[in-house]
């Protein structure tokens, strides 16, 4: 879809400085820091980075999973202009699966190991439709996610499915009331790579017939590349960069997103020494005042060490949340990304 | 909403539930074994000592817990059956533990023909129920305490053994058995010195355990009238002679019962904390 | 199942080699003849070496000849049956109850979690657990029976409204350490399926939170219940049989405690015999339950 056009509507989701606290008996995690995201009707956003980056928890804060003791501490998430951390729990409970709908990592621990496709498929219609059109509706859903002999499968249990074959039915109980939005929570990574490409195709395939958003959670930055519209990245727990993905990708403006994708192996067969990022992902717990990557950031002043970095404008719909940002540019030696400071 | 929140609730710490029930467990273990050692000198009455006119009176300030339909003092004679009950109970543990962890270490260790045989065994007394089986054997060798207690350890060894043979199936698994063996030491040292240690732990929680199961059932057979004979106190006794008097003189059935709760319950709280404590040293 | 039915029939028929002295005077009686002795000794076969008895014994069990009781004079086949249908109506009954019991507490623990309800279930389900299940059996008897009277406190009754009645106080009684184990099994298997992933998933499609407790948690959990069943089966056997005896029903297991005391052998023996068939089938018929509940098991 045009980017352009997309971003002449209503976003269909804004996330505005939302933050997710959780206690534990070490201290308490704050896992989702001030996050703001904006998702556009037909497009695909993807919220990228490592395990602990927060983008897990952000997304189940969208539609108010987040496990206890976690909670929502701070911010809104507007949808449909209702702000979805207020509501209450009734209000919510009819949102999801029919306004924004959420896939798991993990099909076989996410669908109900006693139950036929068909029963978890048509539960999410409840007993207003009667079994026969239900069962129609199913099989033709499972027809649009690309299932072979898809009324054989209704039929199945989860354990007797392959791995992509299941994620094609989580798909489809997702898409079983025509959300505007699904959340897809690394939808390949348990997958093997070949159907990967398979299931990402499909997410595209669907999203572009049906007109509906996607939000898509990765730490892989070639998935990004290969569908993704605009991009946000996350880092201990706050969004560092966000912007439309071919920008971002080309120009990144934050030290993490360089290292990122120097870190990462390049789509281009040409070699390139991969340089992984020194250090480690910070302690949600005992965050360092300022700036999360600062321990690992090559650049880091003292500055970025005293207090919250703002978020800086970089490029059109293009933000970065870094004081060297504007000092950056980013130049291509050969293939690999140099980042070089303009003092 | 309460799925959520029983949902994700990570494992709460640990909390210490280790003291208040074991050290309940041992001041009550103290009382019964007080009380059966030394209940001839506590009881205000001789447990046998009968009074037709003091035949079943309700619980008062001379009779704590009523008397029955002989006059004999209930609370005397509760007091009177502790020693026989908790001996069923110990006894009926003990060989079943000593027989029980025996067989299953062999089966566990030797394997093959010496393992299949015990199994066999262990499958066929497993499909008699329990109280079944002690019952049938009492019925068709008689009654008395040492008839009982053979009986409770013919039914009870098995889970002994099953319990025994699969700690020591996991141990051999594990990597110092073969280190032992590669240094040359004999089977039997390695039985006995590394495996066995570790494979008795978990026997004796469950022994502890057991000892309620045998006491209530020492007490399930003392109603059925297969256990000791009359006069003699013992609480299932206590209780099936009370069953006639039910209307008029509820509590020579129902105090005995007390006593029994009293006595299944020390057993079951200190199993439960041994267990705990079994844990928490890392099993 | 085989072998150990083989094996069970031998220590049944081992059992009458127990009594002390020869076992057709035992069986028979102080009262009979030497002829009938003689009699007796050759239908058992007691003249015969021991292999050739045994395996009269098991020509017998398989034509359905469990022996013939002395008190009735009646063969035990012809007697078992009523008393049989009152026994497995019993069993029942109480497991029925058992359920009914322990699901509602173990959902009322594992939904509050360390909070008032599941430390009162915890203290509760302890007390069925220690205590004499005869010794419950009397107080219910006492309570309802004897001081109310809102139920009767012998008897069976003839139609299947009165049975339920009739037998309400003891399946009561049997259910109670059976709903007490299996609520506290249950509260640890649903707390289980609730920390599982399609929880969250089904929470994520919308759907209803009855319908998530009802379909997809108890659902996971219904394997422990099965579990629960098969192990406590045996035991609910037995403790039938002291029940019968507080409540004075006319099953097998009162038959079998008169039988003892009247010296009723061979009754005796069958009856052991039987106890043990009924509890092999009854765990086969267990494991069976297992591949309809979870389809992820096949049967072996």
């Amino acid at each position: 879809m045009n980017p352009l056009r997309a971003a002449a509507r209503d976003p269909v989701l804004t996330v505005a400085d939302l933050s997710v606290e959780i206690p534990t008996p070490r201290g308490v995690v704050r896992a989702v820091r001030h996050v703001s995201i904006e998702v556009r009707p037909g497009e695909t956003f993807a919220l990228v980075g490592e395990s602990g980056s927060g983008k897990t928890m952000t997304c189940r804060a969208i539609l108010r999973l987040v496990p206890a003791p976690g909670r929502i501490t701070g911010g809104s998430v507007i949808y449909g202009g209702d702000d979805l951390v207020t509501l209450p729990e009734s209000a919510i409970d009819r949102i999801r699966g029919t306004g924004i709908s959420m896939i798991f990592q993990d099909p076989m621990t996410a669908l109900h190991p006693m139950l036929t496709v068909e029963q978890q498929i048509c539960e999410t219609w409840g007993r207003g439709l009667p079994r026969q059109q239900a069962r129609e509706r199913a099989t033709e859903l499972l027809r649009q996610v690309g299932l072979a002999d898809a009324q054989r499968r209704l039929r199945d249990y989860p354990h007797q499915l392959s791995g992509g074959q299941r994620q094609r039915v989580m798909i489809a109980i997702a898409l079983a009331r025509g959300p505007d939005l699904l959340i897809a929570d690394e939808p390949t990574t348990a997958l093997d790579v070949t159907i990967q490409a398979q299931i990402l195709r499909l997410l595209k395939d669907l999203q572009q017939r049906l007109g509906m958003a996607l939000l898509l959670v990765t730490h892989d930055l070639g998935v990004v590349a290969d569908i993704a519209d605009r991009v946000a990245v996350m880092y201990g727990g706050q969004v560092v960069e966000s912007g439309p993905a071919a920008s971002l990708l080309r120009a990144p403006r934050h030290p993490y997103t360089v290292g990122l994708l120097r870190s990462m192996p390049p789509i281009s067969a040409t070699r390139q020494p991969l340089e992984p990022i020194e250090g480690m992902p910070p302690d949600l717990a005992a965050l360092p005042a300022g700036c999360p990557f600062a321990p690992r950031c090559q650049w880091a002043t003292d500055d970025c060490r005293a207090g919250e970095i703002p978020v800086v404008a970089v490029g059109p719909d293009h933000m970065s949340r870094c004081r060297l940002a504007d000092a950056m540019e980013v130049r291509k030696d050969g293939e690999a990304h140099g980042l070089h400071l303009i003092r | 909403m309460a799925v959520a929140e029983a949902v994700a609730s990570s494992p709460a710490p640990r909390r210490r539930r280790l003291q208040p029930s074991l050290a309940a467990g041992l001041v009550m273990l103290a009382v019964l074994v007080v009380v059966a050692v030394a209940a001839g000198r506590i009881a205000p009455y001789p447990p046998l000592a009968q009074s037709f006119s003091q035949a079943l009176l309700p619980p008062s300030a001379q009779h704590l817990l009523g008397t029955d339909n002989y006059g004999r003092d209930v609370f005397s004679r509760v007091l009177a059956a502790t020693r026989i009950d908790l001996e069923i109970g110990l006894l009926g543990t003990l060989f079943p533990f000593l027989l029980g962890s025996a067989l299953g270490a062999i089966a566990g260790y030797a394997g093959g023909l010496a393992d299949a045989l015990i199994m066999r065994v262990v499958d066929v007394i497993i499909a008699f129920p329990f109280l079944v089986l002690v019952i049938a054997f009492v019925a068709f060798v008689g009654g008395g305490t040492a008839n009982v207690v053979v009986a409770l350890t013919i039914g009870g060894w098995v889970g002994f053994a099953r319990l025994v043979r699969g700690e020591i199936l996991v141990q051999r698994q594990m990597e110092y058995a073969d280190a032992t063996r590669l240094l040359g030491y004999s089977r039997s040292r390695i039985l006995f010195r590394h495996l066995l240690p570790n494979a008795i732990p978990p026997a004796l929680v469950f022994a502890v355990s057991s000892i309620t199961l045998n006491i209530l059932t020492a007490a399930a057979l003392g109603f059925l009238g297969l256990g000791v004979s009359p006069p003699t106190p013992e609480w299932g006794l206590m209780m099936s002679e009370g069953e006639t008097f039910l209307f008029q003189a509820w509590w020579i059935a129902t105090m005995p019962g007390l006593a029994c709760l009293f006595a299944g319950l020390t057993f079951t709280l200190l199993g439960d904390g041994a267990s705990d404590l079994l844990r928490v040293r890392g099993q | 199942m085989i072998p150990v039915l083989i094996l069970v029939t031998i220590v049944s028929f081992f059992l009458l080699k127990l009594l002390p002295g020869d076992p057709a005077a035992m069986v028979l009686g102080d009262k009979a003849s030497d002829a009938a002795i003689a009699a007796f000794r050759h239908q058992l076969g007691l003249d015969q070496p021991l292999l050739a008895q045994y395996l009269l014994y098991v020509q017998h069990l398989a034509t359905g000849n469990l022996g013939t009781s002395i008190i009735y004079r009646t063969p035990v086949m012809e007697l078992m049956g009523p008393r049989a249908e009152v026994t497995g109506f019993l069993v029942v009954y109480s497991m029925v109850l058992g359920i009914l019991i322990a699901v509602p507490l173990a959902f009322a623990a594992a939904l509050h979690r360390d909070g008032w309800p599941d430390q009162l279930v915890r203290v509760v389900t302890t007390i069925p657990l220690v205590s004499p299940t005869f010794w419950i059996g009397l107080l219910l008897l006492l309570v309802f029976s004897v001081k109310l009277h809102w139920l009767p406190a012998t008897g069976f009754g003839e139609s299947f409204a009165d049975h339920l009645v009739h037998l309400f106080l003891p399946a009561l009684t049997l259910s109670l350490s059976f709903a007490a184990l299996l609520a506290r099994n249950l509260r640890a298997a649903i707390l289980d399926a609730l920390g599982r992933t399609f929880v969250d998933f089904a929470r994520a499609k919308g759907l209803p939170r009855r319908v998530i407790l009802y379909r997809h948690v108890l659902r996971a959990a219904l394997v422990s219940i099965v579990t629960i069943v098969g192990l406590q089966l045996s035991f609910a056997i037995g403790g039938a049989v002291v029940t019968e005896t507080v409540f004075a029903l006319p099953g097998l297991g009162t038959w079998m405690e008169q039988s003892i005391f009247a010296r009723d052998y061979q009754v005796v023996q069958s009856l052991t015999f039987i106890f043990a068939a009924g509890t092999i089938v009854i765990n086969l018929l267990t494991d069976l339950t297992y591949s309809v509940l979870d389809p992820r098991v096949t049967v072996d």
